[in-house]
């Protein structure tokens, strides 16, 4: 074809016919925020409104993105857009949401903590819309390049975030550390996609299932059999990178602990989002035949596929209840031996993307039969980000702030917090047992919609690890909070008074609010998360 | 007028009379008059009023059935008797949970006894106690500095107790069903623990209570089973049979355990109740319903036409004797009997007028009491049973009484001894003998304890080698000993009059010998038993009196001191002398007498009663008329009254004229005597068999909670921890080591690239983010023509 | 949250009242963390009067209703009362569904009790006041919402919520060793509550309230026909329990019926608050390192827990499991009694003693409300085990008195002369005579004497206990023996003897008002109790006649169906 065929092509697909541009608006948004902050930069050197700006750019987004015709119409089925490169359908607009709000708290959570120097500010928020953009597309990709062009876009600011603080070596190692890892883990994964175009024949998602698929119906010979496993599990190792999942999790501990908390904090959840949906759609993507993106082809026999399908399900499970079972229970125990507060929360954190992981298994595992179990499941997973949300973000915030008025983040550096200031140490009481899963607040939920997923999904082994777990990590959150609560305060350590009538204690207290509220909200919660799996495996 | 409406009432208001004083005192003791000595009176008022409704009972039984020298036993006692529920504790579908009553001759009888000897002892007590009134120096409680205690008084604390003690005893007379019987006989089980312990700074006090309470726990225990038995297999604990109103109003009857164990058409005979059957017989039972399926009707149908066939081959005969095991298990605990008995000596650390009240007269007599009320449901063999235990019992306890020195101690063996006389009447079916012995038994031990008392009072000591010649000090206490002594070692002039001791032990001692009759090989045991331990009584009661009264004062100092009792505490002693001594006789010109009285209360049936040698040899109960017949009674009274003078004379000969050195008969028999001495060492092999075994086992089950339970938990947790140090470990060694090789290495590369570049590191970056966005939009376009090969 | 929404079921008082006796102490709490009350007696009086309040919301609630009357409570009906039923979480037909019966409602009153006394009780704690009290409130909150709730998912919710203020009065007000007792209480009670929380998800995937038909639906207040088939409503799960093809007899794991898991999951879970023996071991190092009125309180109340659990969860949800493992609630129950008792004896510290006590005690209240003895034998009569569990029913308010009594009373003395060792006492009843007598009475009441709460509950429990199993019911006669023989060695190491042999003995002061005012309560209602039972039997018999009589007709038209059909007989 030639240019102006090409150009024609594009516009029609973009704004005419697609109304692609539509429902990238959010991401668009979120550039168009990114080039004023350069401006910004650029033209008021003096004092800076990137926060100003990246507030109201991702108020915009979420504006853009929340789904009003939902209520009118009801959710719409998925849709291919930008010729079927990328998905748009309640999932991404969901996780989309969450992902933003994520940010605005976050934003506001880096400017009350005070973490940046004024020459940084821009900077900064440039790199966060940035990674928020990659994450976005993440888990809204539909096809190969899309997927390791969003990993990268998301962890390249995310790398230059970790060596944020250029003051101390920590950060500057931690980032180097990160980045390493991030390049290699993402050069296996590309060579693992590579592997699987190559012998599926196509870059597009559902194409290279539905190619999957007939090439199991026609019977698969040995060494393509070996290949695609290689493949698998090449992608598995990016992905794993990305959710710090055991054994790809290495980096965590010394990225969190060399970096910021703010960092850690954007880390430990937005990243964990973006690769949690991106999992998701490669792992129900591979273990269910969808035709989207292109008409169906007159061969195309879902029952069929889907049997045909099986051996690829089990092995995803496989790969997935593994990595999950493993996470989880290493990441406990590893946590409870921890002394310094970041590292016990990023072994907090690989542990929990392990339970969330366990949802996607049971979706794969449910998907043979059971489509509205495996939607419940996915739910589950969404439900379960929803609320991690809050409470990581909420335990990250004190540690940050803790760390202003203490100058330290070590645990033994935290006892007796209680009697200078007792609703700091509440909120992080509520955060931790939040985290631990007890009722009556929201870590609660998750924990139960995921027990249910997995009773439903039968993945008896998963869900014993799950329990065992779910004890395991009560020694090192309730750790924190005894030394907060029950050890006397050391002597001549200066007593931070944090009142929660400060910025930083009403911040803190806007997080755990939630932690009780959506134990309450529980219906609401669901039914978000519901209309998020709503549209999958149609 | 309405027996069966008066009767009750008057009895519940005798009953409850005392649980009133008791409160009042309990609330308001100190503040009646000074140091509470009005607490005295208000108790003695109250069980004196219940004293008098007693009588009142009793003289209204009395007009309603005359008593006649007809036996009872041989006319159906089922209307003998009034039965009827007070008040509903709790109810579970027909298992009913009541205070009711059985009001027969025996609990008139056993009223007027406890509520006129519970009289004489109140009236005593405000002599005894008097010094109870200003603060106490308690010698025998001695302080870690060597001082003597000094307390205040607990003078109204006494006859609260006391009065709490009449009102179970009654309730435990009146109860109408077992678990009544068994809420009372804890109570005066614990009363009496209040009461041992009444010095309860003594240590030796403190330890006496606990064991006689603890043992009575034993016997409780066994009683616990039997009530078992009986309620799963009967439905039911009354005694009696009476009508009660259900929800509707309807009134339905109220079944009883004797109507079901001696039903009256079956002519009192004993048979084991259908629900016992049907228990045992449960295997049966289930084949029977899984060969009719579902339809359970017919299948119960069957069931009902089986039981007989079942009964005839012995199903549930083993439960009922289990029962009435179990029930006899209880009493032995509560009177005394030869396994348990090793508690009653060791209660006489109470105050005496507690010793004469309830470890003489009246709580130890419970045991006895309630044999005798159950007896209808307890089957041969239990009845053998109680008869060996009883026998054992009477010559151990005579064999220590020989011995012991402790003028209480010697009291209080005798007090076993006779209640093992009892006991051994009941069991060999002569139940009219063993219960007119305890009524008559209440009134001259009562009257021995109080005489030891007033002893006591006077010297200050009970220890008997410390006394001699008090007679002279102390006369009336002396005669009136005599008189006790004489009556419980039954004197009297065979076949024409005596003391009452000599008519109860005489109605025993030919029970005895028609037993042997019946039973020629084992009745042998028995009967001449009986007569040794009657030897042995009077020789130790003798004794007693000898070593206390006659002779020459072996202590001037105490003997200085002694003094006669003041008359609040010697009218009693007359009045319960006069008591003992007639109390057997027949009312002059009538035949009425207690004997007759009780004779109405005789169950039927028993004396046919035979044993099927299931369970070991077959015995036959005699009924007790061959008994009264002429010729057994001369063989039987001259052969008592031979083996009393026997043992008199013994006695009389030994210490009343020194004649025989004590001393030297002591070296004769040394091991023997060392054996009496020390109790036949029974509390030191219950140490070994029990009490040591169990504080052991108790310290075993304490260690394996703390080094295997909690060791297991904290293990775990233990385990957990190290776990996590492992993983922690090879965290930061063996993988980070390798990495953080890598990352320092390419760390460095990115310093020297850093002072290579100029400027910011961070707004190259940036610049690259924004062209990585750029790029993206042309990448998409790129692609979705090419590859995604649409 | 629906709860102030849209939809009330009965007459709104009904429904306010119970919502009001569960959340006024959390009210409270919360006033306590906002509005910061400066003086400590403000603080103390405050969470007196609310506990008082609610003491006063439970009786009007509790008072058998006469016509014209204040009474709210008909007596005599077995089933459910003062139902609340509101939609809370339409995606999982969770329910805010609260009701009370006859098993409910005394341990309610106890709660409430109990509640009062302690923070009478605990008027010397002076460091932490208003956190104290705030956190005991909430706790109050937790035991109440548990003792109501009727929906699986609530219960657990106020199960747990009991956990963390626990942890904190122990860990932060409790002895030397305070912080190891308070882990250890809470990992146990995680382990439990797990494992609840399995069998409950459990119950709720396998149930399918379609199989009710309409009326046993709106016996269950499920008015609306829910969009999905499960649910965690406690009334419907018993009935589908009961149907002859009861969905949680399908085979489940290693060839046994969900029921039996979920029974055996319950079962461990409920055992650990019981507690029993071998997982009892949490329950002496807490008692010995709780404050005194949190001691009161544990004792009291959260071990009934475990029993009410047992009572109202696993017997009617899970009848054939039930049937089945009987003889393993009923061992477990015999051998804690045993255990126990032999433990205590061998204690040299006053509070371990009584903690063992609580054993002992408790093992009671499983071998009543196991001993399964409505059996073709006995042609399916459930009188004994009715009267064996409401035995065991009876036990628990009567050792919530007693034990409660008796952790008190050694706290009064501790607070005195601070040791415990029992054989540095002696003398105390010369030295303090009121306090003397009140201890006679509590720990006469726990030696199960007649005329005392304590006896009530043992001799039915015993006697019903003989008609499941010979051999278990005698060896729980001989326990009487063991009991009498620790309680009666420790009053007379404690206050018999000539004068007191332990430190501080000038410290020994008679009683103050405020701790007369505590104990004599607990005193006089174990003498009223054990005089007129009736005052909690009438409420409890009713209740559990009705859930025996359940389980005695599943035995004569499920379990003896399938025996029958299949030939075999089993033991009774």
């Amino acid at each position: 074809m030639n240019a102006e065929q090409l150009v024609q092509a594009v516009v029609h697909d973009t704004i005419a016919a697609g109304e692609s541009l539509a429902m990238f608006s959010a991401e668009l948004a979120l550039c168009a925020t990114i080039v004023l902050i350069l401006l910004g930069k650029i033209f008021f050197p003096r004092r800076q409104p990137a926060y100003l700006l990246s507030v109201a750019g991702l108020g915009v987004a979420l504006l853009l993105t929340f789904p009003r015709e939902w209520l009118t119409e009801g959710i719409p089925p998925a849709k291919p857009i930008f010729t079927a490169t990328l998905l748009a359908d309640s999932f991404t607009t969901i996780l989309r949401l969450v992902l933003l709000s994520f940010a605005l708290l976050f934003v506001t959570f880096a400017q009350l903590s005070r973490v940046l120097e004024k020459d940084e500010q821009s900077e900064f928020h440039v790199l966060l819309l940035g990674a928020l953009i990659g994450m976005c597309v993440m888990f809204s990709a539909a096809h190969v390049l899309i997927v390791v062009l969003g990993m990268e876009m998301a962890s390249l600011p995310c790398y230059v975030l970790a060596g944020l603080k250029r003051r101390h070596g920590a950060a500057g190692e931690a980032a180097l550390k990160y980045a390493v890892f991030g390049a290699g883990t993402a050069g296996i994964m590309l060579y693992g996609f590579s592997l699987l175009s190559g012998v599926l024949g196509s870059a597009h998602l559902p194409t290279m299932t539905l190619r999957l698929a007939e090439l199991m119906q026609e019977g698969i010979s040995a060494d393509q059999g070996v290949v695609l496993m290689f493949a698998g599990l090449m992608v598995m190792v990016g992905v794993a990178f990305k959710l710090a999942a055991v054994p790809f999790h290495f980096w965590a501990p010394d990225v969190f602990e060399g970096a910021t908390a703010e960092v850690a904090a954007f880390l430990s959840v937005a990243s964990k989002l973006a690769a949690l949906g991106l999992l998701t759609r490669l792992a129900t993507g591979f273990a269910y035949p969808a035709a989207i993106g292109f008409p169906a082809p007159e061969s195309f026999d879902a029952g069929a596929m889907l049997s045909a399908l099986s051996p690829v399900r089990h092995y995803i499970l496989a790969l997935l209840s593994f990595t999950a079972a493993v996470s989880c229970t290493f990441g406990n125990l590893a946590a409870y031996g921890q002394t310094n507060m970041k590292r016990l929360l990023a072994y907090s954190t690989i542990a929990q993307a392990g339970y969330m992981m366990m949802t996607v298994a049971a979706a794969v595992s449910l998907l043979d039969s059971r489509l509205d179990s495996a939607r419940e499941a996915i739910a589950a997973l969404v439900l379960y980000l929803m609320v991690y949300m809050f409470m990581n973000l909420a335990a990250f915030a004190i540690v940050a702030f803790l760390r202003n008025a203490l100058g330290s983040e070590e645990i033994s550096d935290y006892a007796g917090l209680v009697h200078s200031s007792p609703g700091l140490c509440v909120c992080m009481a509520l955060a931790m047992f939040s985290l631990l899963g007890l009722p009556p607040l929201a870590g609660f939920l998750p924990k139960v919609v995921l027990f249910l997923a997995l009773i439903d999904a039968k993945l008896w082994g998963l869900l014993f690890i799950a329990a065992l777990n779910t004890v395991l990590s009560l020694f090192y959150y309730l750790r924190v909070v005894r030394v907060m609560v029950l050890e006397p305060e050391p002597k001549g350590r200066f007593a931070p008074r944090i009142p929660l009538f400060s910025s930083a204690g009403a911040y803190c207290l806007l997080l755990s609010i939630p932690l009780v509220a959506l134990f309450f909200m529980f219906d609401g919660l669901l039914n978000w998360s519901r209309a998020a799996a709503a549209a999958l495996f149609r | 007028m309405d027996v069966d409406l008066w009767l009750p009432r008057l009895l519940a208001l005798a009953w409850l009379t005392p649980l009133a004083s008791f409160a009042v005192i309990l609330f308001f003791g100190p503040r009646l008059g000074r140091s509470g000595r009005y607490a005295a009176q208000l108790a003695t008022v109250a069980v004196g009023l219940s004293c008098l409704l007693s009588f009142a009972a009793l003289g209204i039984w009395l007009l309603h059935y005359p008593l006649s020298a007809a036996h009872g036993a041989h006319e159906p006692a089922a209307q003998r008797a009034l039965c009827g529920e007070w008040y509903l504790l709790c109810a579970f579908g027909k298992l009913r949970f009541v205070i009711s009553y059985y009001i027969d001759a025996l609990t008139l009888a056993m009223f007027c006894m406890v509520t006129l000897v519970a009289l004489c002892i109140h009236v005593y007590s405000w002599g005894y106690m008097a010094e109870e009134l200003q603060e106490v120096t308690d010698a025998l409680a001695p302080l870690s500095d060597g001082q003597p205690l000094r307390r205040k008084g607990r003078y109204c604390r006494f006859f609260q107790w006391l009065s709490l003690f009449c009102f179970s005893m009654l309730g435990l007379v009146v109860a109408g069903n077992l678990a009544m019987v068994f809420v009372f006989w804890e109570l005066v089980g614990i009363c009496s623990y209040l009461l041992i312990g009444f010095w309860y700074e003594r240590r030796s006090a403190a330890y006496a209570a606990s064991k006689a309470f603890i043992v009575n726990r034993v016997g409780d225990c066994g009683m616990l089973v039997g009530l078992m038995i009986l309620l799963s297999g009967l439905g039911t604990l009354s005694f009696g049979v009476y009508y009660i109103r259900d929800e509707q109003g309807r009134s339905v009857l109220q079944a009883g355990i004797f109507s079901q164990v001696r039903p009256a058409r079956s002519d009192f005979q004993l048979q084991v109740p259908d629900g016992l059957v049907r228990m045992s017989a449960w295997r049966e039972v289930l084949k029977i319903l899984g060969a009719h399926g579902g339809n359970t009707a017919a299948a119960e149908k069957v069931i009902s036409e089986k039981l007989p066939d079942w009964r005839k081959s012995g199903y549930g005969y083993g439960l009922l004797l289990l029962a009435g095991l179990g029930v006899f298990c209880g009493c032995v605990g509560k009177s005394a009997q030869f396994p348990l008995h090793v508690w009653l000596p060791d209660a006489m650390e109470g105050p005496t007028p507690v010793s004469a009240l309830i470890h003489a007269a009246t709580m130890v007599a419970a045991g006895v009491y309630l044999v005798g009320r159950f007896y209808p449901a307890f089957t041969p063999e239990v009845l053998l049973i109680i008869a060996v235990v009883g026998c054992v019992t009477l010559l151990l306890a005579g064999t220590i009484a020989l011995t012991a020195t402790d003028i209480k101690r010697v009291l209080a063996y005798s007090t076993v001894s006779q209640l093992g006389f009892m006991m051994l009447a009941l069991g060999l079916g002569g139940w009219l003998a063993g219960v007119f012995h305890l009524l008559t038994h209440a009134f001259f031990k009562a009257l021995l304890f109080l005489c030891a008392g007033s002893v006591i009072h006077a010297c200050g000591v009970n220890e008997m080698p410390c006394f001699g010649g008090l007679r002279r000090k102390m006369p009336i206490t002396a005669w009136t000993m005599l008189i006790g002594c004489l009556a419980i070692t039954g004197a009297g002039i065979p076949t024409l009059i005596g003391l009452s001791g000599f008519y109860s032990k005489d109605l025993i001692l030919s029970q005895g010998f028609s037993f042997w009759s019946a039973n020629p090989g084992l009745g042998g045991w028995f009967f001449f038993g009986a007569l040794l331990g009657a030897c042995l009584t009077a020789c130790y009661m003798f004794r007693l009196w000898y070593l206390t009264f006659s002779g020459t004062p072996r202590d001037a100092h105490i003997y200085q001191h002694a003094h006669e009792s003041p008359r609040v505490m010697s009218v009693p002693l007359v009045v319960l002398a006069l008591l003992a001594a007639t109390v057997g006789w027949k009312a002059p010109g009538t035949d009425w007498s207690l004997r007759t009285l009780l004779e109405q209360a005789c169950p039927p049936g028993v004396e046919k009663g035979l044993s099927h040698g299931w369970y070991w040899p077959a015995v036959t109960l005699p009924a007790e008329k061959p008994a009264h017949e002429y010729y057994t009674a001369v063989i039987v009274e001259w052969s008592a009254f031979l083996v009393a003078l026997i043992g008199f004379l013994a006695a009389t000969v030994i210490y009343g004229m020194r004649k025989l050195d004590p001393a030297v008969i002591r070296r004769y028999f040394a091991p023997l005597y060392s054996l009496f001495w020390h109790k036949w060492w029974f509390d030191e092999l219950y140490g070994l068999l029990f009490v040591r075994p169990v504080l052991k086992l108790s310290l075993l089950a304490a260690a394996i909670d703390r080094h295997v339970w909690d060791r297991l938990a904290d293990g775990s947790a233990r385990a957990v921890a190290a776990l996590a140090r492992f993983d922690d470990y090879f965290d930061r060694r063996l993988v980070d080591g390798a990495v953080n090789l890598l990352a320092r290495w390419t760390q460095a590369s990115a310093y020297r690239l850093r002072r290579l570049q100029t400027g910011n590191l961070h707004s190259y970056i940036l610049w690259l983010a924004a062209g990585l966005i750029g790029l993206f939009v042309l990448l998409t376009l790129y692609w979705n023509y090419t590859m995604a090969g649409i | 949250m629906a709860i102030f929404g849209y939809y009330i079921s009965a007459e709104s008082l009904t429904a306010w009242l119970l919502s009001l006796i569960i959340f006024l102490p959390a009210l409270g709490a919360l006033v306590l963390c906002v509005f910061p009350i400066r003086s400590e007696r403000g603080v103390k009086w405050f969470s007196l009067v609310i506990t008082g309040i609610v003491l006063l919301l439970v009786l009007w609630l509790a008072w058998p209703a006469s016509e014209g009357g204040v009474g709210r409570y008909s007596l005599g009906a077995p089933g459910m009362q003062n139902l609340v039923a509101i939609p809370w979480i339409p995606a999982f037909n969770i329910q805010y569904l609260l009701g009370v019966d006859g098993v409910s409602l005394p341990l309610l009153l106890l709660t409430a009790l109990l509640s009062l006394l302690a923070v009478a009780a605990g008027w010397p704690i002076s460091e932490g006041v208003r956190a104290y009290h705030a956190l005991f409130l909430l706790l109050e909150t937790g035991m109440l919402g548990v003792f109501v709730a009727l929906d699986l998912f609530l219960f657990y919710v106020f199960w747990e919520v009991m956990l963390l203020p626990m942890y904190f009065l122990i860990g932060l007000w409790g002895g030397p060793r305070r912080e190891y007792a308070a882990i250890k209480f809470f990992l146990f009670t995680l382990v439990g509550s797990v494992l609840i929380l399995l069998a409950i998800l459990l119950l709720y995937f396998n149930s399918d309230v379609r199989l009710l038909d309409a009326d046993q639906l709106r016996q269950c207040m499920i008015t609306a026909p829910p969009a999905s088939p499960h649910t965690f409503n406690i009334l419907a799960l018993a009935e589908l329990g009961r149907l002859p093809d009861s969905p949680f007899q399908e085979t489940f794991l290693w060839g046994k019926s969900v029921s039996w898991w979920a029974f055996l999951l319950l079962l461990v879970g409920f055992i650990i608050k019981l507690p029993s023996v071998p997982l009892h071991t949490w329950l002496p190092d807490a008692h010995v390192e709780a404050p005194t009125p949190i001691s009161m309180i544990l004792a009291g109340v959260l071990l009934k827990m475990g029993g009410y659990g047992v009572i109202r969860l696993c017997y009617p949800i899970c009848p054939d499991a039930a049937y089945e493992l009987s003889w393993l609630v009923c061992t477990l129950g015999t051998v804690s009694m045993l255990y126990g008792a032999l433990a205590a004896m061998a204690q040299k510290d006053f509070k371990r003693l009584v903690a063992y006590s609580s054993v002992s005690h408790m093992g009671y209240v499983l071998l009543g409300l196991g001993a399964w003895s409505t059996t073709a034998a006995v042609r399916y009569s459930s009188d004994n085990w009715s009267m064996a569990m409401s035995g065991a029913m009876f036990q628990m308010i009567a050792h919530g008195i007693s034990s409660a009594g008796m952790f008190f009373l050694v706290g009064v003395v501790y607070d005195r002369v601070h040791h415990r060792d029992l054989d540095r006492f002696g003398g105390l009843f010369g030295r303090m005579p009121e306090y003397g007598g009140l201890s006679l009475v509590i720990f006469f009441a726990a030696l199960g004497l007649p005329g005392l709460c304590g006896f009530v509950g043992e001799f039915l429990v015993i006697l019903g206990a003989w008609s499941y199993s010979k051999a278990l019911a005698v060896i729980a006669a001989t326990t009487v023996i063991l009991t009498a023989g620790y309680i009666l060695w420790t009053i007379q190491r404690v206050y018999l003897g000539a004068e007191y042999k332990g430190p501080r003995p000038e410290k020994l002061t008679p009683m103050t008002a405020r701790e007369i005012a505590v104990a004599a309560p607990l005193a006089l209602l174990a003498v009223v109790l054990g005089v007129y039972p009736r005052l909690m039997l009438d409420y409890i018999e009713p209740a559990t006649r009705q859930t025996a009589a359940q389980m005695a007709r599943w035995t004569a038209d499920v379990h003896d169906e399938i025996i029958s059909s299949s030939g075999e007989t089993d033991e009774p």
